[in-house]
């Protein structure tokens, strides 16, 4: 059973199958995203979407999970100006892996997403390979010798204080290392402070220098060593500088404090259509060394009374490592059958102990939305309930209030703790509820809605069809003598709901930490509809036996007699009325009974194991030097429930097992997993769908400046169990399903200095191959829907002598989509994308002034059409002090249509931004 | 014979003893720090500028830190409370072949990446020589030893059962007197406090202050490149 969310979403899906087939072979719209290459671990990536469409983006979502998760977190794409992008953050780049999938849902009704078929049940599997290992250096500081042609260049080593630097005075402390200096005559070295001799206090040999000056006046001060070598050759003298502050205790050595503001404006004009945005973000840290805040606020265009905020506001007030308290917007994670990083509004306190831990989560996880743009965005005349008054005889017109959104409550606990480093237990729970008052009746603007001659047909009235306000409409009404009537409850656009979900989890870890086990259980109660409120213990005798007799589970005969004696009593169960702000008990309510009574008895264990609304999960995790693996096996019963957790795949039973080596000193790290799943939980299942999924990755990693190489296969296999065909009326239909795709990817990633230039070259090679198993056994006719693709990428990121980087990239991808030909074959159109762009960057005034771009060519190959989209881009990042920089992007993109032989500018987008750090 | 040989020995145990070799220099020294020169036995209170030489012994009290700079190339050893260290450094050609030996305590090693000696931390029952170039030592005689690389590479080595692993960035690794050792990610929690990250600003820009006639105050930055 899906929630109403999950279905409005696969609803989304499947029309976007469609509309995904209907845009690629008509050039409607076309979302084109090439998926990021050679991530590695740790590295923040981008997401970069394109959108070539006539049509206006209403929502432009990214949903992202660790691999083998059974949570989106979702996230909104930002547009830059002419492409939709986000970042996700370093922290979520694990090489526990990382599926994603895009939805963008356009003003024409129609959904576009990334991958094709089912986006959300089968998301692009991002290959992560090991962080890189990266070189720092530590330059020595040659830059502070003076400039002249005749001194000797020596490697002086400024040991204290850094230059630049701030220390107290009576702190300053002078150390320069001569180590590397074997030539150095001793005697010869002078070091002065602001031009005053201090050498005869500085304590000179070894190969060091010492000098404790004394305390200095607030303020800066240069040093200078002079020097010759023993032979009489003058050494460039060493100078730096460092400052001496006020030495006086202030609150603000105590306090420190850093931000920045970034703020952004873009205009994006396709075709007649301009959609400006713009966006203010603020960060502020302030840290007073045993607390802090933490405190973030975005403000955007994009915020509409229609819709949920946009706008984020947060703070965090920590105390040590202790004690955490959250407001505004923030993303609590308790667990993850109740919430796992949804966004709620409100109040958060984490009290970590280490051995114990306490979370609390108190918001709402939905702002109430009173009605939504657009025709019939609040009110809808209910047409065919239009009647007759009996007692007056004139007509009624029934209005009902709609497109709203219910302010939706929650509040999570969770206890948690560790045993002597053994044991482990936690308790949690989730409840979440509707609240019915906070969408109004009356609303300052209802908006305009429709009114069609069915609402009045058979009546004589002066009316007309077409779209009124409800004043507009109450006047017509009252013109014709007729009576309107607002149904003041239980409209129909959408229900409220309740949630509670309580579960706990228990475990041990084992082997000096290296073995973990987690056993967790959970089981929801959701009510789909709580306008009625709870109902009481009669209609509940009645709902669940059809008898009003005082004993639940009571069963009777035709003639009245007793056949089955009862469960309990009324009379000893709480009456729903008394806890019903703990949970709305009503007819609407799953489960009506958790477990099955019948099937208890012959199958107790199994009858508890598979309550339909129950979740849970057993996990083993070890960390070995060489080996890290996770055996798990989790169920999630087909009426579990969490609102905290809206993307939460129910009804599925899954048993994992991954590992992954690491050998050759961890420079070659293999990974194997194999994964069931299927949605046998209830025997009622007839024709299961099953699905096993093995992958493999090998990624070889020698190290910082030397080749790496990444090999990953992932085979997908689904069937349904299903053996013979189904028969309807005299003819056979195939229902059988039994498929495999393998994806396969292999990247190179080579970096090759070429006369101090420094190119790194990127190979991507990928492929998925989509087999119909049964192919043999079909009869002709049959339609196997699967679509095959092929891409190859080649990348050069090149770093010059001068100031100059570019990025080359070239790409084909093939896709080939399969349809039925007229004598009913199959036959696969080949839809191509081919790609060139270069992008360059080239910093000016020692990096003050970056000059940035670029230009892509994309040729779009179908069965009906050619064409080709140019997109040229540029724009500079301006230094304007160290703390503020501005930026300015332009863009401008035509699309060539061969087919048709026209050329029309797609969309021109200019952006411009600032950012502020303090 | 006899006598040229004591004359030699003599003369060896002069030279050590005065011209003991110069390789690092303390220049921070807070709260309970002591110093023991090798060729001066007994703890003094050590100050900063004190320049170490090979053999030299650092000892911090509960609430003691001190920062040794080598000379060679400027690597690091922030020396935190309640720890024992021996510092030895052989130079060898123009580098410091340097060998910390310390029982129980915590250090963070920042090491120059340019370096050519070698670096090694030693406890009784690992080693750790040093490829990569920031990372925490935690020596515990009884608990066995800890880890925790913050850059580079670390090649951590137990002498008990001759295993050795890699320690890179953000992990960890354990290892103890039964001969185990283990690499983990690192758990942020177990990351000591820095106390010289906050304890001097070395930022790159020099502000100046000028106070004009009629007092307003006016300050010029002047950026570090």
């Amino acid at each position: 059973m899906l929630t109403g969310f999950q279905e409005r979403w696969i609803d989304k899906v499947i029309v976007s199958i469609f509309l995904v087939f209907n845009v690629v072979l008509s050039q409607e719209s076309i979302l084109y995203h090439v998926p990021p290459d050679n991530v590695s671990s740790g590295e923040r990536v981008k997401i970069i979407v394109s959108l070539f469409s006539d049509s206006r983006v209403l929502e432009a979502k990214l949903f992202i999970r660790s691999a083998n998760s059974l949570n989106y977190i979702e996230e909104d794409f930002s547009f830059t100006g002419s492409s939709w992008q986000f970042d996700i953050p370093g922290d979520r780049i694990t090489q526990i892996g990382l599926e994603y999938a895009i939805v963008f849902r356009l003003d024409d009704g129609s959904t576009v997403a990334f991958p094709r078929g089912d986006p959300l049940k089968n998301p692009f599997n991002l290959v992560i390979g090991p962080p890189k290992k990266r070189s720092r250096s530590f330059e020595r500081r040659k830059s502070y010798f003076q400039d002249s042609k005749e001194f000797q260049t020596k490697d002086f080593l400024v040991l204290s204080p850094e230059p630049g630097s701030t220390i107290a005075p009576g702190d300053e402390l002078i150390a320069v290392s001569f180590f590397n200096i074997p030539d150095i005559d001793t005697t010869s070295i002078k070091i002065t402070i602001d031009g005053q001799d201090f050498t005869s206090l500085a304590s000179i040999g070894g190969g060091i220098i010492s000098l404790i000056p004394g305390a200095q006046d607030p303020g800066p001060h240069s040093i200078i060593v002079e020097s010759m070598t023993k032979y009489d050759q003058p050494i460039r003298p060493l100078s730096w500088m460092f400052n001496t502050n006020k030495g006086e205790w202030s609150i603000m050595d105590e306090i420190s404090y850093n931000g920045k503001v970034d703020g952004r404006v873009s205009s994006q004009a396709s075709g007649e259509q301009v959609v400006s945005y713009s966006e203010m973000n603020g960060k502020f840290n302030l840290d007073l060394k045993w607390a802090g805040f933490k405190g973030t606020a975005r403000l955007n265009t994009r915020e509409s009374p229609f819709a949920q905020p946009l706008n984020r506001f947060s703070g965090n007030l920590y105390f040590g490592k202790y004690l955490n308290l959250f407001t505004g917007d923030f993303y609590p994670s308790l667990s993850q059958f109740t919430i796992d990083g949804r966004r709620v509004r409100g109040m958060g306190v984490d009290i970590d102990l280490k051995w114990l831990k306490f979370q609390s989560v108190s918001g709402e996880l939905n702002s109430p939305i009173q009605r939504l743009g657009g025709i019939d965005g609040g009110l809808v005349l209910m047409s065919n309930e239009t009647s007759i008054d009996s007692a007056t005889g004139n007509p009624i017109f029934f209005l009902e209030r709609t497109g709203y959104t219910f302010k939706r409550n929650i509040s999570a606990m969770r206890f948690s703790g560790e045993l002597f480093s053994k044991l482990k237990f936690g308790l949690h729970y989730l409840k979440a509820k509707d609240d019915i008052g906070s969408v109004d009746l009356e609303i300052d603007n209802y908006g305009s809605f429709n009114v069609d001659s069915s609402a009045y047909a058979g009546l004589s009235m002066d009316m007309y069809t077409g779209n009124f306000t409800y004043d507009e409409f109450l006047q017509v009404a009252q013109d014709n003598n007729a009576l309107v009537d607002l149904a003041d409850t239980k409209w129909n656009y959408r229900d409220p709901e309740d949630n509670l979900v309580v579960g706990f989890d228990i475990g041990t870890i084992m082997d000096k930490r290296r073995l973990d086990f987690t056993f967790t259980w959970n089981m929801s109660f959701f009510n789909r509809d709580i306008w009625e409120g709870p109902m009481s213990l009669s209609e509940m005798d009645l709902a669940l036996d059809d008898s009003l007799d005082g004993i639940i589970g009571r069963q009777y005969d035709d003639n009245g007699i007793i056949i089955q004696g009862g469960l309990i009593e009324t009379e000893d169960l709480p009456d729903p009325m008394g806890y019903s702000d703990f949970f709305t008990v009503n007819i609407n309510m799953t489960p009506l009974v958790p477990i099955d009574v019948i099937s208890i008895e012959e199958h107790p264990i199994a009858t508890i194991v598979n309550m339909p609304s129950s979740a849970f999960n057993m996990k083993l995790a070890g960390n070995y030097p060489l080996s890290k693996f996770i055996v798990e096996y989790r169920q999630v019963g087909p009426e579990f429930v969490s609102l905290g957790n809206p993307f939460l795949a129910s009804n599925i039973r899954e048993f994992l097992i991954t590992n992954r080596m690491a050998l050759l000193d961890a420079k070659l790290m293999l990974t194997t997993g194999f994964k069931h799943r299927d949605n046998k939980i209830l025997e009622t299942v007839a024709n299961p769908l099953n699905t096993n999924t093995v992958t493999m990755n090998l990624s070889f990693l020698p190290g910082a400046g030397a080749p790496s190489y990444v090999l990953n296969i992932q085979s997908i296999s689904k069937n349904n169990e299903k053996e013979d065909l189904d028969r309807i009326g005299e003819s056979y239909v195939d229902n059988r399903d039994d498929n495999r795709a393998t994806n396969v990817l292999l990247s190179l990633n080579y970096p090759v200095t070429y006369r101090s230039m420094k190119h790194n070259l990127v190979l991507n090679y990928n492929t998925v191959m989509n087999t119909d198993k049964l192919a043999g056994d079909r009869a002709p006719g049959y339609f196997f829907s699967g679509s095959d693709s092929k891409s190859i990428t080649i990348s050069i990121a090149s770093r010059f002598q001068t100031p100059l980087r570019t990025m080359l990239n070239v790409s084909a991808m093939d896709l080939f989509i399969p349809s039925l030909d007229m004598e009913g074959n199959t036959i696969k159109n080949t839809i191509s994308w081919k790609t060139l762009s270069l992008n360059g960057k080239y910093a000016l005034q020692n990096n003050k002034i970056n000059l940035t771009g670029g230009l892509s060519y994309i040729r779009n190959k179908s069965l009906t059409t050619v064409s080709s989209i140019f997109d040229f881009r540029g724009g500079t990042d301006y230094r304007l002090r160290q703390d503020i920089t501005l930026s300015f992007t332009g863009q401008l993109q035509a699309v060539i249509n061969e087919t048709s032989k026209e050329i029309k500018l797609n969309t021109s987008g200019i952006l411009m931004s600032f950012r502020y750090n303090f | 014979m006899n006598k040229k040989f004591i004359i030699i020995l003599l003369l060896f145990c002069f030279h050590q003893a005065v011209f003991s070799q110069r390789i690092a220099i303390a220049t921070k020294a807070l709260g309970s720090v002591e110093i023991e020169k090798k060729d001066k036995p007994g703890f003094n209170k050590l100050k900063a500028g004190t320049i170490l030489n090979d053999g030299d012994r650092i000892k911090t009290g509960s609430d003691g830190f001190a920062l040794v700079i080598f000379i060679d190339d400027k690597s690091q050893l922030k020396i935190k409370e309640e720890s024992e260290v021996t510092i030895t450094g052989k130079k060898i050609a123009s580098t410091i072949s340097k060998n910390i030996r310390m029982d129980n305590g915590t250090v963070r090693a920042q090491v120059n990446k340019q370096r050519k000696g070698e670096f090694v931390i030693q406890s009784t029952t690992s080693v750790a020589s040093v490829k990569g170039t920031d990372f925490w030592f935690i020596a515990n005689s009884e608990e066995g030893d800890m880890l925790i690389g913050l850059e580079g590479i670390v090649d951590l080595f137990n002498v008990i059962s001759g295993l050795s692993v890699d320690v890179t960035a953000g992990n960890t690794g354990t290892s103890d007197d039964s001969g185990n050792l283990d690499l983990d990610p690192t758990n942020q929690n177990t990351v000591p406090d820095d106390p010289s990250d906050t304890q001097e600003d070395s930022g790159n820009q020099i502000e100046i202050e000028f106070e004009g006639p009629n007092g307003e105050i006016k300050k010029l930055l002047i950026d570090i490149q």
